[in-house]
């Protein structure tokens, strides 16, 4: 049976003559498009004597075996020539290095090294690093999807530094594969989804930025939370079950401006990964997702950089290569200060600031760009250090903050974090990485006499060693410990001499002990298993309390006085398993079981999400959540590679789940916790996805059919209800069109978004009652309506005009204009995402013919904005 | 034609700019506006209206009874209707309920007054009493019970005069509170204030209050949200009472609902618990409150005039005199010179009173307002004005 692959070494290769060197026979290969891996030990100019002027490749290699001392390997278009001696030879030899893109030296991240002759084969980790064993002579391939492949052959031990070459635009499809065409059904991610620097690039550009939580919102199974509100959906689980890292660093919100920003700035990220399920065991202490963003290394060679002025926001990055290949820095801002729209209000405003009534000054017409006082900005910096070949330190920090006038009156919330990490090689099969990791998130209200403080804050210690014993296993082990602290709101009246707090400080200390190990059983079957042994302290100082069932008052407290005083433990098992199994190329079926145990929870009293929800730790009170998922999928590629189809179902069990009572109406009580009620949640669906990954067209079509409830005693009349992220439907689209080989239209990337998704439940009165002259509203159950659905169309443009590409003389670099041009919400629907019971009738409004009307919140219209940047 | 030009304008704005002809110049403008305003638009927060589709759930019986220090027993019965229903002044009441209030000792049946209310007349509220509610609505029973506690106690009471405004640009003379209410630390207490201004009960400004919302060191709480400020000439009674946890519950959901705060939008929206058990609505207080006066006084005018000065002011019916006090130094008090206790009645004709006799300087007045019970408002602020 031919397949692809083997067809193109039926396909004929011409000849002028019989007689020929084996430097032009390994010519006339290249030609072809394969792709070639000898060494040097062989006379390239021997003779080979041809049968006829035209032969196909097969044919041609044979020859050369018969005539030659040379042995031969093929595999798709990959030939490996060696000495035939050689080829008997059970040497086992180990190739070790690094991995970086040839143009800047990043290192890069999750590239497949494959060992060309059984297939076998490990991929980077986080700091470009590898290392795979196998039988001399050792021939890999290393594929990276943007790059083009590179074929390296040794027979000794040898540790190596590969630059891989980005793949040109201009490149079409079909002349270079970028990773295993058929990776996607041949790994044993299931769950997951991976997107690098030049898959990013592809993603539509909306306000100016590649917004990394609006893509990964147009995955299949995630969605956004509400419009303009932070935090995303997955697969029926809560904001709070996402664990969002930069650089490993813990973030706690991360949008800016009412969500329309994310806090992941586009020019200073290199990859992001979102683990749905099958989340390895590295990473733990919440329950649906990981989104593991890796930002930017600076470049280690040249001086590179970008500046953009947008309607919105305006933002710069620069790679700064302080002393060359040993110490770089990259960092990068943004801001609405800098953006058109800041200097337009300024001009057009009327005098005078914040009018301290919540009111704005306004332009001419009565709008403004921002509301008042609203504004934000952020940094991202990253600074890497080698030490020597085997060293390197890297420190990676973020600022961010938001202003803006909310119902607390003035305020301003934002993440800060910081990361310094010691990567060590101690051999070419063990490497370590040591991390010290802080991270804060604050909020500050300002009501006039009332201050209102909240925050969380995290400090970690993380040690991780990955070990590559031979080339059909990899093990990752490590351990962490990480302590916290919550501030869970304070209200200071300036007016009097005494601050109030309300529910008392509280800390924490989350350890872990880690293992991984990916390993390949058969060519068909592959697994990967992990154990993570989490552990939750809650530490003094602070009360214990015992409170009231019914009127949750405290009956009782325990007091902690001291830093090291335990008050409640628990240590967790989480098991963690995923499996392949491969039906043929094109084929394949994957499992995956995943534990997961959450001790934080965000506590949320509305559907509105705000900045100044809580995050609430484990007590003795309030047990940890446990989340058993398991999830099975089906993968399967059509036309030669070129559509990806998969389609995965997923249950989660979860223990544990929260939700405040009824009747909580704010956070400002000491009694929080006992408002908390616990109980038991369910989450099931199917996700669908069809993608075409590659050429001047890609886009991703996906939908998700799902259900998630919950089901609390004290909640709902002790019925199961659908909790605030259950989404029925979802569908999620992106289009992307650079017209390559159109003359008029080759400078142009044309990107369409297409959301839709069932609205999120909501609770609604069913009746009114009067007492005295004033109508309530009356509400039976929880949950039990829906908001409108969701749905919004973007397009956006980028026009990257080369021509007018400008040189410097000196260092023989280039500036690059661009123009991006995003329309958000292309037909300006308005998408509600709360509903307000008013009251109108009644009170003399004629228009009203109820008592109570509902009315929706929007936060966006069409959104049109533009944005020019300079990159050098 | 040239690439640029053949292109969509939006495309080529980059372009255009730095090589164009004035039409294409023009054009970008327009489209840069159209931009501009549009993304200023699109960035506003709106509210849409949206239809209410609901369940059917029946009615609720709602009840609202209480009884006060030396008073009768109130009770009213009405129903609840649909959410959708259209507007009607009135609520469906029940006029045929059988209403029984005890004391612990004996009882006492109700007499139907009119929208749903009924009302007692021997039984009088006691501070230390134990009360219950019996009613009776088509064999059905519901019943409460509720304790009466003493009086809550003000600490602090004080005022403070500055200009506000009135929200259609002007200004208006008013007061700021700072009421500090006696809270026993000890025991988690919660408040129910009453605000009734010129003798009409506000009852859309009832507060509820738990001390466990503001911690306080010095074991006073502080009313620090009233719902709207004191203007002048207002005749102001509050009225504070120690309430239990249901009554909190339940005023505190009513503050909400009124001041437009409970959203349906939210997790954890309910309704009151009903002191009268599942599938009701309602509370049965029995309450002892204490009253206190804030009396604020009219602002003056003066018009200088021939050795006189027109002095005017607003009136109000509940304040019997208001007292006239001038100096020729600016630190007018009530014990400068007293030009008289000028009756409503002599104000109400004409809301102006003539200084006269006065030779040439600067004359300076305040104003105290006085009610039927002998009490006064604080001092006005001073006006002047200049007699030549």
């Amino acid at each position: 049976m031919l397949t692809p692959d083997n067809a193109k070494a039926q396909s004929v290769i011409d000849f002028e003559q019989t007689k020929i060197t084996m430097d032009e026979a390994i010519n006339q290969l290249e030609i072809s498009g394969f792709v070639l891996s000898y060494g040097n030990g062989f006379d390239q100019s021997q003779i080979i004597q041809l049968p006829k002027t035209n032969l196909n490749a097969n044919e041609l290699l044979s020859e050369i075996n018969n005539q030659t001392s040379i042995d031969y390997k093929i595999n798709g278009n990959k030939i490996i020539l060696f000495q035939k001696t050689e080829s008997l030879s059970e040497l086992k030899i180990t190739l070790s290095g690094t991995i970086n893109d040839s143009e800047n030296n990043e290192s890069l991240v999750g590239v497949n090294i494959i060992n060309v002759r059984d297939q076998t084969g490990v991929t980077t980790n986080s700091d470009g690093g590898f290392s795979i064993s196998g039988n001399s002579p050792l021939s890999v391939n290393i594929s990276f999807i943007g790059y083009t492949d590179t074929l390296i052959t040794t027979s000794i031990n040898k540790n190596i530094n590969v630059k891989l070459k980005a793949k040109t635009s201009i490149l079409s499809e079909a002349m270079v594969s970028s990773e295993r065409p058929n990776e996607n059904v041949t790994s044993t991610e299931i769950g997951i989804e991976k997107l690098n620097i030049q898959q990013i690039k592809r993603i539509p550009i909306i306000m100016g930025e590649t917004d990394i939580l609006k893509t990964i919102q147009l995955l299949p199974g995630i969605n956004s939370v509400a419009e303009g509100r932070a935090g995303f959906i997955v697969r029926g689980g809560g904001l709070d079950q996402n664990l969002i890292l930069m650089d490993e660093m813990p973030l706690y919100y991360a949008s800016h401006m009412r969500g329309l920003y994310s806090v992941f700035n586009s020019a200073a990220v290199n990859e992001i990964t979102v683990y749905k399920g099958g989340v390895p065991a590295r990473f733990g202490g919440r329950s649906s997702s990981v989104l593991d963003v890796k930002m930017k290394d600076g470049d280690f060679t040249n001086y590179t950089g970008e500046i953009s002025f947008g309607l919105i926001t305006s933002k710069f990055s620069l790679e700064a290569p302080l002393i060359e290949d040993k110490l770089s820095v990259f960092i990068a801002g943004r801001g609405t200060r800098w953006g058109f729209g800041y200097w337009i209000d300024q001009m057009t405003s009327e005098s005078g600031g914040y009018d301290g009534k919540g009111g704005g000054k306004n332009g001419a017409d009565g709008t403004t760009f921002f509301q008042p006082e609203e504004r934000w900005n952020d940094f991202n910096t990253k600074i890497i250090y080698k030490l020597n070949a085997k060293n390197r330190l890297t420190f990676s920090g973020y600022y961010g903050k938001d202003y803006a006038i909310t119902e607390a009156g003035l305020t301003n919330w934002g993440n800060q974090a910081g990361h310094l990490k010691w990567t060590h090689t101690f051999k070419d099969k063990l490497l370590s990485n040591t991390s010290l990791i802080a991270s804060r998130y604050n909020t500050f209200g300002d009501g006039g006499n009332y201050q209102f403080f909240s925050g969380i804050g995290t400090y970690s210690f993380k040690q991780e060693f990955s070990y590559f014993p031979s080339v059909s296993s990899s093990w990752r082990f490590g351990i962490q410990s990480e302590y916290q602290d919550f501030n869970h709101g304070s209200l200071v009246d300036t007016s009097q001499d005494d601050a109030g707090k309300f529910m008392p400080p509280m800390q924490g200390l989350e350890s872990a002990l880690y293992t991984e190990n990916e390993r390949k059983f058969t060519d068909k079957i592959s697994a990967h298993f992990g154990l993570r042994i989490s552990m939750y302290n809650r530490l003094g100082p602070g009360q214990t309390t015992v409170f009231d069932e019914v009127t949750n008052e405290a009956l009782s407290q325990v007091e902690y006085n001291r830093n090291s005083d335990v008050m409640a433990t628990y240590v967790n098992p989480e098991p963690r398993a995923s499996a392949t199994y491969l039906i043929n190329s094109k084929n394949s079926v994957k499992a995956s079981y995943n534990r997961n145990a959450q001790y934080l929870r965000l506590m949320t009293l509305g559907s509105d999400i705000t900045w100044y929800d809580i995050w609430m730790p484990s007590t003795e009170n309030i047990t940890p959540m446990l989340t058993d998922q398991v999830a099975l999928g089906y993968f399967r590629n059509f036309l030669e590679n070129k559509l990806e189809f998969s389609t995965e179902i997923y249950y989660k069990f979860q223990n544990g789940v929260s939700d405040f009572e009824d009747g909580l109406h704010n956070y400002l009580v000491d009694n929080l916790e006992a408002y908390l009620a616990q109980g038991t949640g369910r989450s099931y669906g199917i996700e669908v996805s069809i993608e075409k990954p590659k050429g001047d067209f890609t886009g991703r079509i996906s939908y998700n059919l799902g259900e998630s409830l919950w089901q609390i005693d004290e909640i709902n009349q002790g019925r199961a209800y659908h909790n605030m992220f259950d989404i029925t439907h979802s569908l999620n689209s992106s289009f992307n069109y650079h017209p390559s080989n159109v003359k008029l239209l080759k400078d142009f990337t044309f990107s369409l978004n297409f959301v839709y998704y069932t609205g999120r439940p909501v609770t609604l009165p069913e009746s009114f009652y009067y007492i005295g002259d004033v109508a309530f509203p009356y509400w039976e159950g929880r949950n039990q309506y829906r908001l409108p659905d969701y749905h919004r169309m973007d397009l956006g443009i980028q026009f990257e005009p080369k021509h007018l590409a400008f040189k410097m003389k000196k260092s023989n670099r280039s500036l690059q204009p661009s123009l991006d041009i995003s329309l958000y919400n292309i037909y300006g629907r308005r998408n509600i995402y709360t509903i307000d019971i008013i009251q109108t009738g009644g009170k003399g409004d004629a228009n009203s013919s109820s008592v109570f009307n509902a009315q929706g919140r929007s936060t966006f219209g069409f959104v049109p904005s533009f944005q020019f940047n300079l990159k050098f | 034609m040239r690439k640029e030009e053949a292109l969509l304008v939006l495309f080529q704005a980059f372009n255009s700019i730095l090589n164009s002809n004035y039409m294409n110049k023009l054009f970008i403008l327009i489209a840069l506006a159209i931009t501009i305003n549009s993304c200023r638009k699109g960035l506003q927060e709106e509210l849409v209206p949206l239809d209410l589709n609901v369940n059917d759930i029946g009615t609720i019986t709602v009840i609202d009874a209480k009884i006060e220090k030396d008073s009768a027993t109130w009770v009213q019965i009405s129903y609840s209707q649909d959410i959708n229903a259209l507007f009607s002044p009135n609520p469906v009441y029940e006029a045929n309920a059988i209403v029984e209030i005890n004391d612990g000792n004996i009882s006492e049946q109700l007499v139907y007054f009119q929208n749903g209310t009924y009302k007692g007349s021997n039984i009088l509220g006691q501070v230390g009493s134990t009360y219950t509610i019996n009613i009776t609505i088509s064999g059905v029973n519901y019943s409460a019970s509720s304790i009466m506690n003493a009086p809550a106690t003000m600490r602090d009471i004080t005022s403070n005069y500055y200009i506000n405004n009135d929200g259609k640009g002007g200004t208006v003379n008013a007061y700021s509170e700072n009421w500090v209410v006696n809270d026993p630390s000890a025991d988690r207490n919660r408040y129910l204030f009453e605000w009734y201004t010129n003798g009409v009960h506000n009852t859309r400004i009832d507060w509820a209050i738990d001390d466990n919302r503001v911690v306080n060191a010095n074991e006073g709480l502080s009313l620090f949200n009233p719902q709207r400020d004191i203007y002048e000439n207002e005749h102001t009674y509050f009225r504070v009472s120690e309430i239990d946890k249901t009554t909190y519950d339940y005023f505190n959901m009513y503050e909400k609902i009124v001041r437009g705060i409970a959203s349906a939008g939210d997790q954890t929206p309910y309704n009151p618990v009903s002191s009268f058990g599942i599938g009701t609505i309602g509370n049965f207080r029995a309450v002892a409150f204490t009253s206190y006066p804030v009396h604020t006084p009219p602002s003056l005018n003066i018009l200088p005039e021939q050795d006189q000065n027109q002095i005017n002011f607003a009136s109000n019916n509940l304040y019997v005199s208001y007292n006239l006090y001038w100096s020729n130094s600016p630190n007018v008090s009530v014990n400068s010179n007293l030009i008289g206790n000028i009756s409503y009645s002599t104000v109400e004709a004409t809301n102006t009173f003539i200084h006269d006799g006065l030779s040439s300087g600067t004359y300076y007045y305040k104003i105290e307002a006085e009610d039927s019970n002998g009490i006064k408002s604080k001092l006005s602020q001073t006006a002047s004005a200049i007699v030549n």
